[in-house]
């Protein structure tokens, strides 16, 4: 497996992965709206100034996972914004046939808002977003170089702390992300009852558990 | 380094299965529950008990948990 940075010719592959991921973890908003949602928003994402998406291709080319991260969230979510008309047309699909998601899509828009108090992400700062991984990978421990790779990429790029949140109750990741030396800094409860902790990696202090 | 403390101290990292029938012999890999994040957990284990950082490949290379013990022994 080799991990190098994605491009806009990977758009195809992580909008698949990422929409699959919703057959083990459910819960995520972003694979319920849609394959043309994830599409726009990749378009976007990949073609931010700030974004940093890593990628795993084995040696036939073929994407096993990904792991995303922006150097500043603040205008990466001002850039979101500026296309959220393109944003919210390719999610109108997935709005009619599943009505409840319109209330926890605008949850969302509003939590990006620096100010709100209807905090769901860290809306400060370099962030870390997704990290997925298809599950007809044979090498899911590759999802881990692949993070690990992502951390010391950003640590070179100049990053020192890290923001990224993570549901309580997805046990295995928040703690994964503990035992490589994340802290948590706050808990925050969902407007849907989900427990959701606010992390950080220090990039330059943290020890790192993964030798690649 | 003793197997049995070994064993205990892999057998922990399961917290939702029943790992009574964890022995040397057994295939890790094939354990109910095994995952990446359950093998990040045993490097970690196994960083933090015996002060010894294994790779990927160290626990792709490694087929029983009488392999990693005699791994981490020989790095000791």
């Amino acid at each position: 497996m080799r991990f190098r940075l994605a491009k806009i010719c990977d758009l195809n592959d992580i909008v698949d992965i990422h929409y699959n991921i919703r057959e083990t973890y459910s819960i995520g908003i972003f694979a319920k709206l849609g394959k043309p949602f994830l599409r726009e928003y990749y378009k976007i994402v990949l073609c931010d100034k700030n974004g940093v998406i890593i990628c795993a291709e084995d040696e036939y080319g073929k994407i096993h996972g990904f792991c995303s991260a922006t150097l500043n969230v603040e205008e990466q979510f001002e850039n979101l914004r500026k296309n959220r008309l393109k944003l919210g047309i390719s999610a109108i699909g997935s709005l009619i046939r599943n009505p409840s998601l319109i209330k926890q899509l605008f949850d969302r828009y509003r939590s990006m808002d620096k100010n709100t108090n209807a905090k769901i992400v860290n809306v400060k700062g370099a962030r870390s977003e997704f990290w997925a991984w298809s599950a007809n990978s044979d090498d899911s421990f590759s999802s881990l170089e692949m993070h690990e790779v992502l951390l010391n990429l950003l640590r070179v790029l100049g990053v020192v702390d890290l923001f990224f949140e993570v549901d309580t109750n997805n046990k295995k990741v928040f703690l994964f992300h503990k035992f490589n030396g994340a802290e948590v800094l706050d808990k925050i409860y969902l407007p849907d009852g989900r427990e959701r902790a606010l992390m950080k990696y220090n990039l330059i202090i943290r020890k790192s558990r993964l030798k690649i | 380094m003793d197997i049995t403390k070994f064993l205990k101290n892999f057998a922990d990292q399961f917290d939702d299965i029943d790992t009574s029938g964890i022995k040397p012999e057994t295939r890790f890999k094939e354990i109910e529950g095994w995952s990446s994040l359950l093998a990040f957990s045993v490097i970690a284990m196994i960083d933090d008990e015996y002060g010894i950082s294994l790779k990927g490949d160290d626990i792709r290379n490694s087929n029983t948990i009488s392999d990693l013990f005699e791994l981490v022994k020989s790095k000791l």
